[in-house]
């Protein structure tokens, strides 16, 4: 069980961009930089349980990503705590660790590591990321050749090796052909059966009614809906239409 | 919580990234040093003629720490920019690539002074036992670059222009330190501020050891500890302070 509770997370706004040092100099000596906050997201609590698939829907710029990066330890909340002693493991997004000049194999081997499989696994296993990404023949091939749509295979393949009982999956379904995307709801099928802990976000509507035992509606940083999908999907909906 | 498996995993990336569809490939790295030391002996020997004895070797040692030093904090910095998603999508944490950069650089480090000690040998040159205290400033050394390149690589994502700025600084500081000239050209009042500089303690000492064999004095050892675990502390607490919220800024 993940227990998340009053968790809050600002940023700065500043008015006047400045990011080089020279900038800040000039700007400090003219005049005092103002700052604003800007709170992503306001006192959030929920928990969710063990061995559900938990959707999260809302508006661009709503929270989401910020939340899975909080629930996946990744950025820490300036107030608020994250329970759980599960291993988490977080896919923000497709082929992030892979470098264009390096080969296929090479960067399952970097991308791999960096989300913590063991070298001897990883030897073990890689006839088969090959083979669920689909690209065998192309294990040699640098990446920069490689089609985008190739690369996220074989990224979300390196991912699921990697050893977790929470799995963080942010807009995974909007990329990837029809036949990929089956694969990969099959793939969260047998980890809901291994008892494992599914989050996904997803603009999707139809996959979070068909996947999620429930969901959850952020808006403006707060928790807007929570419960049964259909009727989360619903309220979103009438939400977006006022 | 240094993962070593993954910082094995980096620097081989380094490495082979470094090497990609270059044509001399690994001995660029050996290369350069020469390079380096070609241009300034002959500056220094022809045109302004310096005595030092033991010139040659006396320049490539001091080349090749310095270039650990600069080859460090530069591939740290490209390491983040280039690895900048990864950073904000993953727990990897900065800290990690610049141990990698630094690892892949010691490496190259203890090759060059392995071609360093080869020529040193076939040179005839004898070397003394008070040439082992080189051990405890490799690996101080090592200490020091790596601690300060964690606060370059935060001033470097927090600030764009920081890249321009550390460049001239380097240039500045090449010239600080007692590369190409000794100790003995800088006025009694500066060599204090100088030494001040701990790759320049590391440096001198260096050489005193190995092209000299002259142990430096109980009280300069003293104060070069001092001076780099100081540094080593300080700049760790200001890589740990301001880690995530400079991460915010990538």
């Amino acid at each position: 069980m993940i227990q998340i509770k009053h968790i809050s997370k600002k940023y700065y706004i500043p008015h006047i961009q400045r990011t080089t040092l020279f900038e800040k100099i000039v700007g400090f000596i003219k005049e005092k930089n103002s700052l604003e906050e800007f709170y992503v997201l306001k006192d959030i609590s929920f928990e969710i349980e063990k061995g559900e698939i938990f959707g999260i829907i809302g508006n661009n710029g709503c929270g989401k990503t910020t939340l899975l990066k909080i629930i996946g330890g990744i950025i820490s909340p300036n107030s608020g705590t994250v329970h759980t002693k599960q291993r988490i493991v977080s896919f923000l997004d497709l082929g992030i660790g892979f470098h264009p000049e390096l080969t296929a194999r090479e960067n399952i081997y970097l991308y791999g590591t960096i989300m913590g499989i063991t070298q001897k696994k990883l030897n073990k296993e890689f006839e088969e990321i090959l083979h669920f990404a689909g690209v065998e023949r192309f294990a040699d091939m640098k990446l920069k050749q490689f089609s985008s749509g190739m690369a996220m295979r074989l990224a979300f393949a390196t991912m699921i090796r990697t050893e977790f009982d929470t799995i963080i999956l942010d807009e995974v379904f909007a990329v990837g052909d029809l036949e990929f995307k089956k694969k990969c709801v099959n793939e969260l099928m047998k980890f809901k059966k291994q008892g494992k802990t599914i989050i996904i976000t997803s603009h999707g509507m139809d996959a979070i009614i068909d996947l999620c035992d429930r969901a959850m509606l952020l808006e403006d940083g707060k928790i807007k809906a929570i419960g049964k999908p259909e009727e989360v999907v619903q309220a979103y909906i009438v939400n977006d239409t006022k | 919580m240094i993962d070593f498996n993954l910082i094995k995993e980096l620097v081989k990336t380094d490495f082979k990234l470094k090497y990609y569809g270059s044509f001399l490939g690994f001995f660029w790295s050996l290369l350069k040093p020469f390079l380096m030391l070609g241009i300034l002996y002959f500056v220094f020997t022809y045109f302004i003629k310096v005595q030092i004895p033991k010139f040659a070797l006396f320049l490539l040692l001091g080349i090749i720490i310095w270039n650990y030093f600069i080859d460090t904090t530069n591939d740290s910095m490209n390491s983040i920019k280039a690895k900048s998603k990864m950073l904000t999508k993953t727990r990897l944490s900065p800290g990690t690539l610049v141990i990698a950069a630094s690892i892949h650089n010691a490496i190259t480090l203890l090759l060059n002074l392995l071609v360093f000690f080869i020529i040193f040998f076939v040179g005839g040159h004898p070397l003394g036992y008070v040439s082992l205290y080189f051990i405890v400033l490799f690996i101080l050394l090592i200490c020091i670059v790596t601690s300060l390149s964690l606060v370059v690589i935060l001033l470097n994502i927090r600030f764009t222009d920081f890249k321009h700025i550390w460049d001239v600084l380097t240039q500045i500081l090449f010239w600080a330190t007692p590369i190409v000239y000794n100790l003995d050209y800088v006025t009694t009042n500066f060599q204090r501020w100088f030494l001040l500089n701990p790759i320049a303690r590391i440096i001198v000492d260096a050489r005193a050891v190995i092209l000299y064999n002259t142990f430096p004095e109980l009280k300069q050892i003293i104060i070069t500890f001092i001076i780099s675990i100081a540094i080593c502390v300080i700049c760790y607490y200001i890589y740990k302070k301001n880690k995530e919220r400079v991460l915010e800024f990538l």
